[in-house]
C-alpha cells in the first residue's frame, strides 16, 4: 500500500477513478473545480464539461443509462440547480454519485468558505418523497473511502448517493494510504438492450400509470424499502466514549475535526452516513443527560436528531464559515451552568 | 389501365374520430356516423388516409380490378 | 389476408391508442420516425429515443426501444449523455417546441456547438399544448392564445439560425408534406453530427380552434398553403421547408 499526500478533492476523484468511474459531467464552481481537474488528466474517464449543472446531472443520469459509472461535482449553488433532476433519477432508479462541496449560503454567499447548509436539501431538496443515501466524512482518508462506498450504493440501490463534503475537508491536504476497497459491479442492463421506458412518472413495469394512486404508493414504498435496506450495510459513524461527562455533542464534517479537541470533557457523537439517519444514536444517546448538536448551519440536523429521539436537545449554530473553539466552549459553559 | 380498389379495415380501438380522412379522402369514401367512422366502399386505394392518420387506425388492402374473382 | 404496417413495429403496438388528442399531429410525427428507421433497417437493439416534457414528450414510451422520458428541457444532455457514454448507439431525440427552445434553449444552444452525433426531431406546433395552450416560443407574432389574449408580441424564435450558425444539420418540415417530412428524418438520421428537424405539428385541441380553425385537415391545409419546399436555397425563408446540411 503507497502513501499519498492528497488534497480532500484529489482524493475523491482518484478513488471514483479506482472505484470504476467511466463518465463524469460537471461545472466549474468554487470550491469543487478540482475535482474536474483532476479527472481530465485520467485516461479512463470520459469528461464533459457542461453548460450548467443542470445538464451536468443530465448528462450522468444518460450516462449512467447508457451503462458506465457516473459522478458529478458541485457545491451548494449548483447542488440546488440540480434538485429537479435528482427525484427524476430516484423515479428512474438510475446509480448517481453526486458529490456536493458545501460552501456558505444561502445564494452566492462566501464562496471559499466551509458551510453545513445543505443537509436539508440533501433530503427534501427537490419535490416529492425519495430516500436519498448520504455520506459525509471528515477527513481525506475518509473522503477516499467512502467514494468507494457511494459508488457501491448508488450500484446496490439503483439511486443518487450523495457525497458531502464542504471546502474545509475537501481542500485540506492530509497522507492518506491508497487502499483498495471492494467495488460493486453494474446490475443494471445498458440502454440498447431491451424495450425498457424510463420515465419520471408514476410508471409500473415501464409503463407510466398516471391515475392509480395504488401503483404510487407502491412506488414510493419500494424506494423507501430499498434505501433502507441498502443502507443496512453502510453503518458508519464515529462514537468516543466518556464515562465522566452527562453530555453528548453530536456533530460532523469539518466541524468535528475541531470539536475533537473537546473529547477529554464530553462524549461525541459523529454520523458519516448521516441519512438515512444511523439507529445506534438511540441507545447511545440514552447514557447522556444532555445532548449538544454542534453544526455550521442555523439549525437543519439538530431537528432530524430531535424528531428522532423524542426529547429536547440543545443546539449551538457555527454560522460565516469560521470555527472558533473559545465561542464553543462559552456556549457549552452556559449549557452546563443552565442544569 | 386496371382501376385500383382497396378495402379497408378501421381499427374502431385505435380510431378516434378526428376527421382528417374523412377530408382528405377524393372519393368521399368516409363519413362518421353516430361518432364512429364508417367507409362506404368506394376507396381506389390512393392510400393518403393511411398515411394521414395519426392514430395508425386505418389499414388499405390494395387490390387490382383484373385479379378479383367475379361473381 | 390483411395488409401489414411493418413501421408500425418499431412501436408497442399493446400501448396503442395513444392519449393525444384526435387529430393531434405527434401521431404522425411517431409514425414518420418509424418510417425512416425502416428505411434505414435500424435494428431495435441499440437504438434509444429520448424524450422531454409535453404532449410530445410522451412519444418516447410507445417505442419498442429502450426510452428515456427525462425531466422537463433536459431531453438533450441526457441524450448527449448517452451517445458520449456509448458511442455504437443510435440515439434520437423527439420532443416539442416549448421544451427545447423554451426551457431547454440553453441547453440545445450548447449542444450544436458540442455537435454530438443525435437527431433531434421537434415536433413544433407553436403551443404549450398540454397546460391548456400557452403562448410557446414559435408561437407566430399576433397570433391568439390563452396568454396572448390580444395577440402575440414576441419574435418567434429563429431556430435554423441558431443550428446552422454551427454548420449542424438543420431541416424544416410540416405535418402535410409526409415524403418530404420523412426525406428530412431519414438525411438527418444518416447525417454524421448534431442534426435537427422541426416538423411544424397542428394541435387543433388548444391552438387552432382558437384562431379559427374548425378542424385538424383546415390546419393541415393551411401548412399546404403556406409553406413551399426550397431545394437548393441555403437560408430558408419563414414560410419555407427544405434542407440545409
Amino acid at each position: 500500500m503507497t502513501k499519498k499526500l492528497l488534497q480532500g478533492n484529489q482524493a475523491i476523484a482518484l478513488a471514483a477513478v479506482k472505484a470504476g468511474l467511466n463518465f463524469f459531467a460537471g461545472y466549474p464552481i468554487t470550491p469543487a473545480s478540482e475535482i474536474l481537474h483532476e479527472l481530465v488528466n485520467q485516461k479512463t474517464v470520459k469528461v464533459l464539461q457542461m453548460e450548467d449543472e443542470i445538464a451536468s446531472v443530465n448528462a450522468i443520469i444518460g450516462s449512467s443509462l447508457a451503462g458506465a459509472k457516473s459522478m458529478t461535482a458541485t457545491s451548494g449553488p449548483g447542488f440546488s440547480l440540480m434538485q429537479e433532476s435528482i427525484g427524476h433519477a430516484h423515479m428512474m432508479e438510475v446509480p448517481l454519485v453526486i458529490v456536493n462541496v458545501q460552501r456558505v449560503g444561502p445564494s452566492t454567499g462566501m464562496p471559499t468558505f466551509p458551510a453545513q447548509g445543505d443537509i436539508m436539501q440533501c433530503k427534501y431538496g427537490s419535490h416529492g418523497d425519495y430516500f436519498p443515501i448520504v455520506f459525509y466524512p471528515n477527513s481525506v482518508a475518509e473522503l477516499y473511502e467512502f467514494t468507494f462506498h457511494a459508488f457501491n450504493a448508488a450500484e446496490e440501490s439503483l439511486s443518487p448517493v450523495i457525497l458531502l463534503s464542504d471546502s474545509y475537508v475537501s481542500h485540506l491536504y492530509e497522507t492518506i494510504e491508497e487502499a483498495d476497497y471492494p467495488v460493486s459491479n453494474r446490475t443494471l442492463a445498458p440502454l440498447g438492450t431491451s424495450n425498457r421506458h424510463f420515465t419520471g412518472l408514476t410508471h409500473k413495469d415501464s409503463r407510466p400509470v398516471t391515475s392509480d394512486p395504488g401503483v404510487h404508493k407502491k412506488l414510493i414504498k419500494h424506494l423507501e424499502t430499498k434505501q433502507k435496506k441498502v443502507s443496512r450495510k453502510y453503518n458508519n459513524y464515529e462514537y468516543i466514549e466518556n464515562k465522566y461527562s452527562d453530555i453528548l455533542l453530536i456533530t460532523y464534517g469539518a466541524l468535528s475535526r475541531a470539536v475533537y479537541d473537546l473529547k477529554e470533557d464530553f462524549a461525541i457523537y459523529r454520523p458519516v452516513r448521516i441519512f438515512p439517519m444511523v439507529d445506534k444514536i438511540k441507545n447511545i444517546a440514552k447514557k447522556y443527560k444532555e445532548i449538544v448538536v454542534m453544526e455550521m448551519n442555523a439549525g437543519q440536523y439538530v431537528n432530524e436528531i430531535e424528531r428522532l429521539l423524542h426529547r429536547e436537545v440543545n443546539f449551538i449554530p457555527i454560522l460565516g464559515g469560521k470555527i472558533d473553539l473559545n465561542e464553543i466552549w462559552t456556549k457549552l459553559r452556559r449549557i452546563k451552568k443552565k442544569r | 389501365m386496371a382501376k385500383k380498389k382497396g378495402i379497408v379495415h378501421i381499427n374502431h380501438k385505435r380510431c378516434k374520430v378526428c376527421g382528417i380522412c374523412v377530408h382528405i379522402c377524393p372519393v368521399q369514401n368516409y363519413i362518421i356516423n353516430q361518432n364512429k367512422l364508417k367507409d362506404l366502399g368506394k376507396c381506389i386505394a390512393c392510400l393518403q388516409c393511411e398515411r394521414f392518420c395519426p392514430d395508425m387506425a386505418l389499414i388499405i388492402d390494395t387490390k387490382d380490378d383484373k385479379k378479383t374473382p367475379t361473381g | 389476408m390483411t395488409k401489414e404496417l411493418t413501421y408500425l413495429n418499431y412501436l408497442k403496438q399493446d400501448r396503442l391508442p395513444h392519449q393525444w388528442c384526435p387529430g393531434c399531429g405527434n401521431g404522425i410525427v411517431l409514425k414518420l420516425a418509424c418510417q425512416a428507421m425502416e428505411k434505414l433497417n435500424f435494428l431495435k437493439t441499440g437504438t434509444v429515443m429520448v424524450s422531454g416534457i409535453g404532449c410530445s414528450g410522451r412519444s418516447a414510451g410507445f417505442f419498442d426501444l429502450d426510452s428515456v422520458h427525462t425531466a422537463h428541457g433536459r431531453a438533450l444532455p441526457v441524450a448527449e449523455g448517452i451517445k458520449l457514454a456509448n458511442e455504437k448507439l443510435n440515439v434520437m431525440v423527439i420532443s416539442g417546441d416549448g421544451d427545447l427552445f423554451g426551457i431547454g434553449g440553453n441547453h440545445l444552444l450548447h449542444a450544436s456547438r458540442r455537435n454530438t452525433d443525435i437527431t433531434i426531431i421537434c415536433i413544433s406546433n407553436a403551443i404549450y399544448g398540454m397546460t391548456g395552450g400557452q403562448c410557446s416560443p414559435t408561437t407566430e407574432l399576433s397570433s391568439r392564445t390563452l396568454t396572448t389574449p390580444r395577440g402575440n408580441v414576441d419574435t418567434p424564435i429563429n431556430v435554423q439560425a441558431l443550428i446552422t450558425a454551427h454548420n449542424c444539420f438543420y431541416a424544416r418540415s410540416t405535418t402535410y408534406h409526409l415524403n418530404h417530412a420523412l426525406k428530412c428524418i431519414t438525411e438527418a438520421l444518416q447525417h454524421k453530427g448534431l442534426s435537427f428537424v422541426e416538423i411544424k405539428s397542428q394541435c387543433i385541441t388548444n391552438d387552432g380552434r382558437r384562431r379559427g380553425f374548425k378542424n385538424s385537415y383546415e390546419m393541415l391545409m393551411s401548412y399546404k398553403d403556406t409553406y413551399k419546399i426550397n431545394n437548393n436555397s441555403s437560408v430558408l425563408e419563414h414560410d419555407e421547408i427544405g434542407i440545409i446540411k
